[in-house]
């Protein structure tokens, strides 16, 4: 029987008069890849950022394994930030140490492998690598940890196609199958083959979700089909 | 996990510490050095006017460099608290696994010890900087060495003295004073953060000079009523350096419990 690792009930957060996210109430089982996906400004990294606990909800409340946010479930979730977080004048064995030292869960030898897989040397500063070999370092150390829940914002934006596959496959590769992973992202025909579940979201409010497999089944779609079909409909999408 | 936190905060910013007290006391040498060339100069009543002046711009220079690496070191630990606190570094900080009094008092703490060092050092820069421009630098150590037994016997006997209760009074003001500084200044920089999307830095400028204003009043009026209150100058003095350590007192857990509140359940990080 699946457990749910996130709740989030009647979740509304607003920036002056706009709702980023209104009276969301979604549940995430465990064990899953879940799509986050929606147009730019539909909510995607409000969500995300709300479940790490980088903001607070103006109304309702979310919990992951039933906690609070707090430094609870900051142990149990591993963030990756939809750009670049670390001081650029830091080593990679600095951050190496960093993680270690805070998450329990960090498993450190897969981290190194990957780096080494990546012909990145720890003594590197992270200043000294290219945006998108900054992420892939960065994507390296979340999915390094054995966490309950990622949440991976925009994991694969801003990058070339060979380095959007990289990531795509170290996500699958690395995280834990017991785990859930939801992946916020707008490119959906490249992300589509590794989601489990989706959920569409459109001006804060999950307007469907699903299975992905039984979608297609479904619909005959891709989910890129589905959402450009969907989307269209829409006003102000 | 916080003493974890203030090992990284501490490594974070030790190098750039390390290198203003490096560069204030050797600018205390340096200063030392030139006003030993005017004090032979004055001796000798030479007419090298150029080498004189140039050596006296050499001498205001190294006071000014002492200055501003006091200044810098201010300047440091604020951004270093809103670097790692209120921008993308952010995202790596209020994600840790701690509480966000953790994430505070380890930057206060850091922050306080830093500014103690460097003023500590700065301090020791005006010995230093007197010591060598009056003996000469190979003489100095000789002569520190000499003076130091009764610079510390100076200091016993001035504790065992009834006036060191004024003494501890300014002490206490001082250390409260400072509390409450670099709590306001934090208070500042969580309050521009937090309330304005943009120009942040701007909003805490702001909000930092309008909180001094406000404390500066209420110092102002309430010692003022303590000096017209109290009878003898003894009592004025007790009520006026008394009446500031209550506030800053004040000001500082107050502060410190509002900046609280909004990085734990005001923070939008966006």
């Amino acid at each position: 029987m699946e457990s749910t690792v996130l709740t989030a009930r009647g979740l509304t957060k607003r920036y002056g008069s706009a709702a980023a996210l209104d009276g969301m109430d979604l549940e995430l089982p465990q064990g899953k890849i879940i799509g986050l996906l929606g147009p730019n400004g539909s909510g995607k990294t409000t969500f995300i950022k709300l479940a790490a606990g980088l903001l607070t909800p103006t109304a309702g409340e979310i919990r992951i394994c039933g906690e609070k946010i707090g430094p609870a479930t900051k142990a149990m979730v591993s963030y990756l930030p939809d750009r670049p977080a670390f001081g650029k004048s830091q080593k990679i064995s600095q951050l190496l140490d960093f993680y270690g030292d805070f998450y329990l869960d960090f498993d450190r030898p897969r981290a190194e492998g990957m780096l080494n897989a990546l012909g990145i040397s720890p003594d590197t500063r992270l200043g000294t690598l290219s945006k998108g070999n900054q992420e892939k370092v960065q994507l390296v150390l979340v999915m390094s940890r054995r966490a309950r829940l990622y949440l991976l914002d925009e994991p694969i934006g801003g990058v070339d196609p060979a380095a959007r596959d990289y990531i795509l496959n170290t996500i699958i590769t690395n995280y834990d199958p017991s785990a859930t992973v939801l992946i916020s992202t707008h490119l959906i025909s490249d992300v589509e083959r590794v989601l489990d579940e989706f959920l569409f979201l459109h001006r804060g409010q999950v307007i469907r979700r699903g299975s992905a497999d039984e979608i297609r089944e479904e619909t005959g779609k891709s989910l890129d089909e589905l959402f450009r079909e969907v989307f269209k409909c829409l006003p102000n999408c | 996990m916080f003493t974890k936190l203030l090992k990284y905060e501490w490594r974070a910013t030790r190098g750039m510490l390390g290198l203003m007290c490096l560069i204030s006391l050797g600018a205390a040498l340096a200063g030392g050095g030139t006003m030993r060339y005017l004090v032979w100069a004055g001796e000798q009543s030479t007419e090298q006017n150029i080498l004189i002046m140039v050596n006296v711009f050499a001498l205001v220079a190294c006071i000014l460099t002492i200055i501003i690496c006091g200044a810098a070191g201010m300047f440091l630990y604020i951004w270093r608290f809103y670097k790692s606190r209120f921008t993308d570094e952010g995202f790596v900080t209020f994600t840790l696994p701690v509480t966000t009094h953790q994430i505070l008092l380890s930057s206060m703490l850091n922050s306080a010890i830093g500014t103690v060092l460097l003023c500590l050092t700065i301090w020791l820069c005006v010995p230093v900087l007197m010591l060598v421009g009056l003996s000469g630098i190979p003489e100095f150590l000789p002569e520190l060495k000499e003076a130091w037994p009764r610079i510390l016997e100076v200091l016993r006997s001035a504790i065992r003295q009834e006036e060191m209760k004024y003494l501890w009074i300014m002490l206490l003001n001082i250390v409260l004073g400072f509390a409450e500084g670099l709590v306001m200044v934090m208070l500042s920089v969580t309050i521009g953060s937090v309330i304005a999307k943009k120009h942040k830095i701007l909003a805490a400028v702001g909000c930092y000079y309008g909180i001094s204003m406000l404390l500066s009043f209420l110092i102002g009026i309430s010692t003022a009523f303590a000096v017209l209150a109290k009878g003898t100058e003894t009592d004025a003095f007790f009520g006026v350096f008394g009446t500031s350590s209550v506030i800053s007192l004040i000001a500082a857990v107050g502060g410190y419990f509002l900046m609280h509140y909004l990085a734990d359940k005001k923070l939008n990080l966006t």
